[in-house]
């Protein structure tokens, strides 16, 4: 008996209590039920046949149904308590599972038959009006599969056929068409489950979990539309069978995310044919996903995007303006921000262009060096550090040229140089051949050193980029420590020291001619998006417990903190798993908010405050 | 024309009757009345008519009790003072009448005596509570900080229930889960202390209604130990 590890009074004052309790129960369950064997209903069953079986089956479970509630209600406190905070499953499930190992285990085929033939005669008759035969009961061992969750393997063990005669059977069962609906949507919802669960590694491969989300969909549409002619009351339970499945998420990632990456990754491919029925799929799951979800969406898109837009270099406005028009219901909060980013880069094209024609009209400028520059316009891009850099002269002339052609166009804005975003291609005469260096500005102005210098102390090259500490060592990190060693650095360590010092490595070379030098990423941005995912679902769900609690509470006016805890878990169960912390602390935020407050003379009881 | 005259009419006798009313003080409830006012006067900043923390200090001294001392906290509760430093002559009048009490010296006598009042249990949870809504010194206010709250823990119940305040004031320093304090787990503090034995914890129920900053507790007890 679990019960002895939840109780914290004396262990054999509890033991002996249960064992009163267990014997008043036994000799109760015997006088309703004497031969209660599940050997016994196999027994039975071997000689039962058609619709005998079922009525047996109907009555035996209406028996098994009335001792799991007995049971329920002996072990209430159980249930309330010891089995909520751990998170089992509940006595009720416990039990349906009790019948369900026995006798659906070892009956389904025949029952599976049983309900066929039935079927068949059902419809025989309602063609020529003749005998009646019972329809309640078709009904009755129906709710049944409902409930012990025998829909599952009924469902795959029909075809088409079967289950449009189905549907059209439970079509004239007055309520059948939900029964059948119900039975549809729960095993939905065991499939997608099974598709999460399975997916362990959904995370990292989100691709493969959207694309079998969208199978799991539309393989339901098409049983919904081509056996059950699109049953209002089907689409509806699917709907809501879906928006329970894309709510949990997927290994702690949100739904939104997920879907977000899904999209940067087709975009990243590029155009073809099947990417506007791809597209059109991501909207259909969308349409499943909570306004909330929704938005955080549409936040998640426009982060990878920018990122596309910024970084990637196969970066197509066109493509990603299509996009945004396909996509632009679900991406709502930000549509404008991100039509404003399209039209930054289509401007800073035809920038370049004019920058250049300034240039030439101009003689006393000669850059020496390609510049280009992409302006970006405030508060429409995420937030990027402008940190100072101290440039070199060459550099600053750039500045100063494009800044002098940009007050010609548009004299009224400032512009703020973004640093961090700057990418410069160098070449770097080395021993064995030149080749081209891909690094970003802070690198650039640290490797035009060594255009002066032979050997630079770290301090120098601090003084020198006027760069404080921390972004420093991410400057010179990849150039000396990582893969790519362009700089020697003395000591010859993984990481850097204020008392390093740094030589241009003549020695080095690669097969390619094009080095790309990478950065380390900035990891705070990241989490900070999934705390973010994070907060958002925790006030979800104290939304939900809060909003269920005064739902009681309002009908209740009082009630003692058991009761109240025992009534949200029931309906909560079907939503969220209630864990007995959260609930606490939702009672303790209504408290503070004055909705609730605890009675005066009994600590223990709360009265709604209306 | 009418309407000014009357105007008029009415200032005038409020006036005389307020110089009356010092010039003719014949009466013993005057005399004791304008002792408690006088009283207040001599401890009140003129400019907002009321006791102010300063005053405060100034009649703390005159007691020979420190600033900090819970009677001057018991005292607050007696007048059922509002905002916390503060004393309004209304509040000043009713307290001092309730403890029937008129000059300084009566005031100091009376304290150890309002002291054993508070300390009667139904009293006592009514100035449990009242110490709580007195750190409440800004409007909507609800809640307050830990730092304060262990300060507040000590005055009040540190004398009664050493061992617990203690223990309870290492934990709220200790954790960060919760930056302030409700007055539905300060109340529980003080039922805390007064139900649960201690030091066993024996008959604490986290399946109770306990605050959850209590089960906290407790298995940080628990595991302490």
């Amino acid at each position: 008996m679990t019960m002895n590890e939840e109780k914290t009074i004396d262990l054999g004052q509890g033991w002996e209590l249960m064992q009163r309790v267990n014997t008043q129960l036994k000799n109760n369950l015997d006088g309703l039920e004497p031969k209660l064997s599940y050997e016994d209903t196999e027994n039975l069953s071997l000689e039962k046949h058609g619709e005998s079986i079922l009525t047996e089956l109907v009555h035996r479970w209406d028996h098994h149904i009335e001792i799991v509630n007995w049971l329920s209600n002996c072990f209430q406190y159980l249930e309330g308590n010891y089995i909520s905070q751990n998170s089992l499953p509940s006595l009720h499930e416990v039990g349906i599972t009790c019948f369900r190992v026995p006798v659906y285990q070892e009956l389904y085929g025949r029952l599976s038959e049983a309900v066929i033939s039935l079927n068949n005669n059902l419809l025989k008759n309602q063609a020529n009006k003749g005998e009646h035969i019972d329809r309640s009961l078709l009904k009755n061992v129906l709710d049944i599969f409902v409930e012990v969750g025998m829909g599952k393997t009924y469902r795959k063990n029909y075809k088409v056929e079967d289950l449009s005669r189905m549907a059209e059977l439970c079509s004239q069962i007055p309520g059948g068409l939900i029964i059948i609906s119900r039975i549809f949507a729960a095993h939905l919802v065991v499939e997608a489950r099974a598709l999460v669960e399975h997916d362990e590694d959904a995370a990292s491969n989100e691709k493969d979990f959207v694309m079998k989300a969208i199978k799991l969909r539309d393989k339901y549409y098409t049983y919904t539309n081509d056996c059950f002619k699109g049953e209002t009351c089907l689409l509806l339970d699917l709907k809501i069978a879906f928006q329970e499945f894309w709510r949990k998420g997927v290994v702690g990632m949100s739904c939104s995310k997920i879907l977000a990456s899904f999209c940067d990754n087709i975009i990243r491919k590029g155009g073809n044919e099947a990417i506007e029925e791809t597209l059109q799929k991501v909207e259909d799951l969308l349409d499943y996903i909570t306004c909330a979800d929704r938005d955080l969406f549409a936040k998640f898109y426009w982060k990878k995007m920018t990122q596309r837009l910024l970084f990637y270099k196969n970066a197509n406005v066109e493509f990603e303006a299509f996009i945004l028009t396909q996509l632009r219901w679900h991406l709502q909060p930000f549509i404008g921000k991100m039509g404003q980013m399209l039209r930054d880069l289509t401007l800073a094209k035809q920038n370049e262009v004019a920058f250049e024609d300034f240039l030439s009209t101009i003689p006393y400028i000669d850059l020496g060096i390609d510049f280009a520059v992409t302006v970006l316009t405030d508060r429409r891009w995420p937030c990027y550090k402008s940190f100072h850099l101290n440039l070199p002269t060459e550099m600053v002339k750039c500045v100063k040229a494009f800044t002098e052609f940009y007050q010609t166009k548009k004299n009224c804005r400032k512009l703020t140089w973004i640093n961090s975003l700057g990418t410069c291609k160098l070449i770097g005469n080395f021993e064995s051949k030149s080749m081209e260096l891909v690094v970003t500005t802070a690198q650039a102005c640290a490797l035009l050193l060594f255009n002066e210098f032979d050997r630079i102390k770290y301090s120098d090259i601090k003084v020198s980029l006027k760069l404080p500490d921390k972004d420093l060592v991410r400057v010179l990190q990849p150039l000396s420590c990582a893969k790519h060693k362009i700089l020697k650095k003395e000591p010859n360590t993984q990481t850097i020291s204020p008392s390093d010092y740094f030589e241009f490595n003549s020695e080095f070379t690669d097969r390619r001619k094009r080095i790309k030098i990478s950065i380390p990423p900035l990891v705070e941005k990241k989490v900070v998006v999934d705390d973010e995912t994070r907060v958002q679902n925790r006030i979800h769900r104290s939304n939900v417990i809060g909003a269920t609690i005064m739902r009681i509470m309002k009908r209740h006016k009082v009630l003692g903190f058991q009761r109240l805890s025992k009534e949200c878990l029931e309906q909560l169960c079907s939503k969220l798993k209630l864990h007995r912390r959260e609930f606490k602390m939702q009672i303790e935020s209504l408290i503070e908010q004055e909705y609730l407050m605890r009675d005066k003379s009994n600590p223990n009881l709360f009265r709604y405050i209306p | 024309m009418p309407p000014r005259s009357s105007s008029k009419k009415k200032t005038v006798p409020a006036n005389a009757g307020s110089t009356d009313d010092h010039s003719s003080a014949s009466s013993k409830a005057k005399t004791k009345k304008d002792q408690i006012d006088q009283l207040f006067d001599s401890y009140a900043n003129s400019s907002i008519q009321m006791i102010d923390p300063e005053g405060i200090e100034a009649l703390c001294s005159d007691l020979g009790v420190d600033y900090t001392d819970v009677r001057i906290l018991m005292f607050a509760w007696k007048l059922k003072a509002e905002k916390q430093g503060y004393f309004t002559l209304d509040e000043w009048r009713t307290g001092l009448k309730a403890l029937g009490v008129n000059t300084l010296s009566e005031l100091k006598k009376a304290l150890p005596e309002l002291e054993s009042e508070v300390r009667t249990p139904p009293n006592f949870a009514d100035f449990y509570s009242f110490a709580f809504r007195y750190c409440l010194t800004e409007e909507k206010q609800k809640t307050v900080d830990i730092e304060s709250i262990c300060e507040l823990l000590n005055l009040v119940l540190g004398s009664q229930f050493q061992p617990q305040v203690d223990l309870l004031i290492q934990y709220l320093k200790f954790q960060s889960d919760y930056k302030v304090i409700t007055l539905d787990q300060w109340m529980n503090f003080l039922r805390f202390c007064n139900e649960i034995s201690f030091p066993d914890l024996g008959n604490y129920d986290s399946t109770a209604a306990w605050p959850l900053i209590l089960d906290y507790f407790v298995e940080w007890v628990k595991q302490k130990a």
